[in-house]
């Protein structure tokens, strides 16, 4: 999914433009200002009856829950087209709330991020407010088990270990919670995917079951031991879904099991054997994410890839560290169809191995670690008699300084079929060594990060949004003169992004790369903005770090990048009126997005009503507004 | 050169690398190479048609949409600029144009009309939604307590 804040295409989430009060246009054409009368007529009045056959495919290209949430109380018809639309996507959350004032407490994670609910005791036997806890628990299940017609609708589920804790909290009142859920999912035929969070801590050697086999979950009376843990272990709850994936439902009907394609699992505490062993007989599946953060690692050993290799797409391992390379590389193995592949902890030169069994990857995502041991002759034979995929994207995270220049050298070897379209250097624990001129470094500025608590945290685009305060960006901003005379390759120690590197990289995929984000991976000097730039006519988004002080400079570095739409540098200076010089840089301009450490520069013609008396006329003008990036 | 005929009976020029963005016209212009008749086109009035050949003609030579292979991946809601500012520059015709996209077969049309009526949706209340489309609500005030009842796992506030 594209970062919004590095596109300059117009995104409807950013520009919901209210015609009934306001009759603003934008424009996309160069020229300060404009009569808007003579090029068109703008009507103020929104339009009138909307087709019935237009809803559907009106409202499919809604994306936030609350739209469908709100049209299905507009009329009869919005309803019949939004409820199902609605239904497609489940999760559930719980709301602690805190005496008088009812500010909600959010106990679990919502993925989406959204806010709280509104706290509303309006009698609805699902979500009552639990008077001996004050804990409400907002989940489908109920609606669903009494409307089953909506269930054919569910398409994407999320379950939170909280939610199946819950009768912990709040006495009796949502003791049937983990059966109703169940069978509500039990009703969704047309279930594609499934999410199970759970950031329980588990004491130590607490599996899902109570350890790896320590409460002796035998299989002979598998079922009494379920009813038992289920009252405080969540992952039985798991384990039930995934018997009802595999159409072994205890208690119900025969069933014949569910599309499911996707299954992502966040888990905190080791699932237990128990479950990775159910889990590796689930087949049919296209995308696996798993980030368990206690346990043995998982990854997906022991046959479940044997199983997945005819339909696994997309893989996230979350953990890898520890796994014996030869046990990973089998599994790759298996995996032929694998467009997508993201893995933490596995040495870069084995990275490069698993590549060769994977012909049709277009996304990579890994860490650079450099491994002590040299790869084996029979390894090195494979790799100059393999042909590498052709990488679309490429991520590469590092927190190691001293091994840069070998860093490039791997990265070359990951991209050597041409096609590159986004390349993407995240540096982690980057120190920038004090220049020997303690002159040329004004700023610098750099804070720890802690290691991520929650696997979200871990996704590219929650680094990405972090605020600049508390990420780890550096900020080296050079005087002018250093920037002429004393930065060197040397000053810089190796935190420079190699000229070399970038030459080398559009030798390769000049024409086809767009986005090169390398802003937290050193510091790169405007020559070196230049060659990018110069170097891949067709970039769209570029993320750097320079040492620069002027706009001047920054025009020149920057003007053969006609397509340029996304500029973030990692810089101190820089003013409205500096965003909105880069932006007009020229007539055919299509920089609209400029980041300077955490404000966001977005840039739009936009119909300006003149408030003067003189004239009714409006004008269309270009508007720079900014704003911190994240909120 | 083909000479399309409005459903209000003005005739349209246009050139067939602009005709063929619409699959229905594609298909029937597939065996003519040139054409004095003109096309009757009863569903379409002339405005619309208009600038439904505008948009047409800014995107002749642009490779064809292809169809979401799947499902559950996010549509992209993004407009380029030039697409937004001729929508939202006929936002009075808007449900004409998608009518028109959706009877000519154009898909990068019917989408753009279909994004930017529900970009006027996003965020809005219930009530503005209402008063965006003047919609009278026909829901009995039993049947929208039920649904708000059924719904409430999905409010947000």
């Amino acid at each position: 999914m594209d970062d919004k804040s590095t596109s300059a295409l117009k995104s409807l989430s950013l520009t919901a433009i209210d015609i009934s009060t306001q009759p603003l246009c934008e424009h996309s054409q160069p020229g300060s200002t404009r009569n808007l009368h003579s090029e068109r007529q703008v009507n103020s009045e929104p339009p009138f009856n909307l087709p019935y056959d237009l809803i559907d495919p009106i409202l499919s290209f809604l994306t936030d829950r609350a739209d469908w949430h709100a049209c299905c109380l507009v009329s009869r018809s919005f309803n019949q087209v939004s409820t199902p639309l609605l239904y497609r996507t489940l999760d559930s959350r719980i709301i602690k709330l805190d005496g008088r004032n009812s500010r909600g407490d959010s106990l679990d994670s919502r993925v989406d991020g959204s806010p709280r609910p509104r706290v509303n005791n309006n009698n609805s036997d699902s979500n009552r407010t639990d008077s001996n806890s004050n804990i409400i628990l907002y989940h489908p299940a109920t609606t669903l088990l009494s409307n089953p017609h909506l269930a054919k609708h569910v398409r994407h589920v999320t379950e939170t270990g909280a939610v199946h804790r819950i009768k912990a909290f709040s006495n009796a009142k949502y003791s049937s919670i983990s059966d109703d859920a169940l069978n509500a999912l039990a009703l969704c035929r047309n279930l594609l995917s499934f999410t199970w969070i759970d950031d329980t801590m588990y004491g130590p050697g607490m599996g899902a079951f109570g350890g790896r086999g320590g409460l002796g979950m035998g299989t002979n009376d598998r079922g009494r031991e379920r009813e038992t843990n289920m009252q405080v272990i969540p992952g039985t709850f798991l384990m039930r879904f995934i018997d009802l994936v595999r159409g072994r439902q205890g208690n119900g009907p025969s069933h014949s099991g569910f599309p499911l394609r996707h299954l992502t699992l966040r888990t905190h505490s080791d699932l237990g054997s128990t479950i990775w062993d159910s889990l590796g007989s689930l087949s049919g599946l296209t995308r696996i994410s798993i980030w368990s953060m206690d346990g043995p690692p998982r990854v997906l050993q022991g046959g479940w890839s044997k199983v997945l290799g005819s339909t696994l797409e997309e893989l996230e391992l979350g953990r890898c560290a520890g796994v014996p390379p030869t046990i990973l590389e089998t599994v790759i193995s298996h995996l032929p169809r694998l467009r997508s592949l993201r893995l933490k902890g596995v040495p870069s030169s084995n990275i490069l191995i698993f590549l060769t069994y994977l012909p049709n990857l277009e996304s990579l995502d890994v860490e650079y670690l450099p491994s002590q041991t040299r790869l084996p002759a029979r390894d090195v034979a494979r790799l100059e008699m393999s042909v590498m995929p052709s990488l679309k994207t490429l991520t590469v995270r590092t927190n190691s300084r001293a091994e840069g220049i070998k860093m490039y050298d791997w990265i070359r070897q990951l991209v050597k079929r041409e096609g590159l379209e986004a390349f993407k250097l995240h540096a982690f624990s980057f120190s920038l060594p004090m220049s020997p001129s303690s002159s040329t470094a004004r700023s610098y500025s750099s804070s720890s990060r802690s290691s991520p608590a929650s696997p979200d945290r871990y996704s590219p685009h929650a680094f990405a949004s972090l605020p600049s305060t508390k990420s780890m960006q550096y900020t080296y901003v050079p005087s002018a003169d250093s920037f002429r005379n004393t930065l060197s390759f040397r000053d810089l120690g190796e935190t420079l992004i190699p000229r070399a590197f970038i030459l080398d990289l559009a030798r390769i995929h000049s024409s086809s790369l767009k986005r090169f984000e390398a802003a937290e991976a050193g510091v790169m000097m405007m020559g070196d903005v230049e060659c990018v730039c110069v170097s891949f006519p067709m970039l769209e988004v570029l993320e750097c770090a320079v040492g620069v002080e002027g706009v001047p400079a920054i025009h020149h570095a920057i003007r053969s990048a006609r397509n340029l739409r996304t500029l973030k540098l990692n810089i101190q200076w820089f003013t409205l009126a500096d965003a909105r010089s880069l932006m007009l840089r020229s007539e055919d301009s299509v920089l609209r997005t400029i980041g300077v450490g955490g404000v966001l520069y977005t840039g739009k013609w936009a119909l300006s009503a003149q408030s003067s008396s003189s004239s009714n006329e409006s004008q269309l003008e270009f508007v720079v507004v900014s704003n911190v990036e994240d909120q | 050169m083909f000479t399309l005929l409005s459903e209000d009976g003005i005739s349209f020029q246009a050139e067939r690398d602009v005709l063929e963005r619409s699959v229905l016209l594609k298909n029937m212009l597939e065996d003519v190479q040139d054409s004095s008749n003109s096309i009757p086109l009863p569903n379409v009035a002339s405005a619309v048609l208009e600038k439904v050949l505008h948009f047409c003609e800014h995107h002749r030579g642009d490779p064809l949409p292809v169809p979401e292979e799947d499902e559950t991946r996010m549509r992209k809601i993004v407009i380029e600029d030039w697409d937004y500012d001729f929508i939202s520059a006929n936002c009075d015709i808007v449900f004409e144009i998608i009518m028109a996209a959706n009877y000519l077969d154009i898909k990068d049309l019917l989408d753009l009309g279909c994004k930017y009526v529900a970009s006027l949706i996003k965020g809005k209340s219930t009530e503005q939604i209402r008063e965006l489309f003047h919609i009278v609500n026909d829901l009995t005030p039993e049947e929208e307590e039920k649904i708000k009842k059924e719904n409430q796992w999905a409010e947000a506030v």
